[in-house]
């Protein structure tokens, strides 16, 4: 519930669970992210929670996109102020 | 810190108003010694702004809920009325005429009495504002804690609709449990107390309809891969 809120403060769009969970799902099957099973609680009508956590891989991989993401957008925002 | 808030407004607060009254009773011989009590005293004011304003972040919210739970049970929501509406903008307004009018009676010198008692006319009502407002923000707290045992013991359709639970069926087990839970918990601790039953159940209803898309259009593609593939098989 915590990331599907954080995604969805932070992006402010709307995301759904089942892709939030396919994606946690490919995430993990790829290396990036590992999961535990928490304990249950009663609000959850007795089931139990899933945590994820980032791994090297996935932080490695993170930070390469990151950093392409951000190199294409030095390359974006000169003509974008030439535009304007 | 909030120990320390609790004992500094009362005590700056006095000497502010022991200064004031002071500078009153010695009329014109102390009118700096009144001007510096009002001063210290709308200063305590200002910086009682802030709490007030942690208290009015939930206080909508409150609201939605208590409004939500007087319909469930059918109490009356006679004493939420308008007047919280005109509070908020009548504490800031009288608190900043009381500051203007003061700071100009400073400036013009303690022949501008107008100006002067303005000011504390202003604050008064600024110091009586304030009280209503806490006061009533307790009054409500302890009202919704009454309203929400009385609703608990009404066992209120607090579960999620059966038949969308059935649905979720069809996701993969090993999201399943996980999935419905975070529905669950979102429709219980959130949607159910703010919004009450029927726009909870809309929004579970919606979440079912978004979320199971995704997942079994997983499974939908796995399946179409191993048909192609054992089609393939020699």
């Amino acid at each position: 519930m915590r990331i599907h809120q954080e995604i969805e403060t932070r992006a402010e769009r709307r995301c759904s669970y089942g892709a939030l969970y396919t994606t946690l799902d490919r995430l993990e099957q790829k290396g990036y992210v590992s999961s535990r099973i928490g304990e249950s609680t009663p609000e959850r009508g007795g089931r139990a929670k899933k945590f994820f956590k980032i791994d090297s891989a996935g932080k490695a991989a993170l930070r390469q996109s990151y950093g392409a993401t951000r190199r294409m957008a030095q390359g974006i925002e000169p003509q974008w102020g030439g535009a304007s | 810190m909030i120990r320390v808030q609790r004992y500094t407004y009362p005590v700056v607060g006095t000497v502010g108003f022991v200064l004031m009254l002071w500078g009153i009773i010695e009329k014109q011989h102390h009118y700096w010694l009144r001007d510096c009590g009002a001063f210290i005293l709308l200063l305590n004011m200002g910086s009682v702004l802030p709490v007030m304003r942690a208290h009015a972040r939930d206080y909508l919210p409150t609201m939605r809920r208590l409004q939500r739970l007087c319909d469930l049970t059918g109490v009356p929501f006679g004493f939420a009325n308008a007047m919280y509406r005109w509070l908020c903008p009548f504490i800031f307004g009288t608190l900043f005429l009381s500051l203007a009018s003061l700071a100009t009676g400073m400036f013009l010198g303690p022949t501008e009495k107008f100006l002067h008692y303005g000011s504390y006319t202003f604050e008064f009502l600024c110091i009586i504002g304030i009280g209503i407002f806490l006061t009533r923000h307790r009054k409500v707290e302890s009202i919704l804690r009454k309203l929400e045992s009385a609703a608990h013991s009404r066992h209120l359709p607090s579960s999620p609709p059966r038949a969308a639970k059935f649905i979720l069926l069809l996701v993969p087990k090993r999201h399943r449990e996980h999935l419905i839970g975070d529905l669950e918990e979102e429709y219980t601790a959130m949607l159910l107390p703010e919004y009450g039953v029927r726009r909870a159940r809309i929004w579970y209803w919606w979440q079912v309809a978004i979320s199971i898309g995704p997942l079994l259009w997983v499974q939908i593609r796995r399946g179409v891969a191993i048909a192609w593939l054992w089609k393939r098989v020699p």
